[in-house]
């Protein structure tokens, strides 16, 4: 898979255990022209991850059952193949050292929960502009330099 | 007209003596901010998710009182956590408080989260009644 082919590739991996987030989330995906690929925990993910890069972004619940959501980000970023699908991290927690772990791990965007369905959207668009800098913060999101 | 009954409903909640801080909540505009995703010729999306949260809190609370119960608290914490998360992207915001004294306040020898369980249990109670109404109103 090139880093081309996969740019163009409309499929977004979601993976978060909670149903009403996860309707939601494939929800404004479909709505942004993006086809959704939804899981409900890290270790669904993580097996579709092994086989398949085809994505164009990832949007992860940080707790999650079986594998968390840095765990998964961790696993991406040892892989080549994976390694440059930006990945959206979603949280109930305000903990700014989490949030410091999660950048250095890899996650591209943070977006707090809840959250409001433009909080959603505008992170989304944040998280699939191609350059990465520079990126505008976000009341609720918060991106990585 | 039913979002704005929800809200009468919620205000008059918030004022009863019963319980005044922990009492069921439903922030109605969280669920109107979901109208505009609404795709043309879908199921109504509000009532999917509030189909979904009416099928998962139960669940979650039983899980919550098993791993209370084997004081696995680490575990009640996670439960709660994520039942936070779900209610508060569904404006159940009195949910959403409670579930948040139980992750505070988890742990060994508390009995102040038992009693945040029994104050989930009622305020659950009254958000399902607020939601399935919400659902029966928007259903054509």
């Amino acid at each position: 898979m090139t880093l081309q082919t996969r740019q163009h590739s409309k499929r977004i991996l979601i993976a978060d255990d909670d149903p009403v987030m996860r309707h939601l989330l494939v929800s404004i995906v479909k709505k942004e022209g993006y086809e959704a690929v939804a899981v409900d925990d890290g270790r669904e993910a993580f097996r579709l991850l092994q086989s398949d890069a085809n994505f164009r972004a990832g949007i992860f619940d940080m707790m999650m059952p079986h594998l968390e959501g840095l765990d998964l980000i961790r696993y991406m970023r040892t892989e080549k193949r994976l390694q440059r699908i930006p990945v959206m991290m979603i949280t109930a927690e305000q903990d700014l050292q989490l949030m410091a772990r999660s950048f250095v791990a890899g996650v591209t965007v943070f977006l707090s929960k809840p959250c409001s369905a433009e909080q959603i959207e505008s992170t989304l668009r944040i998280l699939l502009t191609p350059t990465r800098i520079p990126r505008r913060s976000q009341p609720n999101g918060h991106v990585a330099a | 007209m039913a979002m704005l009954q929800l809200k009468q409903i919620d205000s008059h909640a918030l004022t009863s003596d019963v319980c005044p801080r922990f009492l069921a909540g439903v922030d109605p505009t969280v669920m109107s901010g979901y109208e505009r995703l609404q795709a043309d010729g879908d199921p109504d999306l509000i009532v999917e998710l509030i189909d979904l949260y009416l099928a998962d809190v139960p669940l979650r609370m039983t899980k919550m009182r098993e791993a209370l119960r084997q004081r696995n608290w680490l575990q009640v914490k996670r439960e709660a956590h994520n039942l936070r998360g779900s209610s508060g992207n569904l404006g159940a915001v009195g949910m959403a408080a409670i579930c948040e004294e139980v992750e505070r306040t988890v742990s060994e020898h508390n009995r102040e989260t038992e009693i945040f369980m029994d104050r989930l249990e009622r305020a659950w109670a009254q958000t399902r009644s607020l939601l399935a109404n919400e659902r029966q109103r928007r259903l054509p």
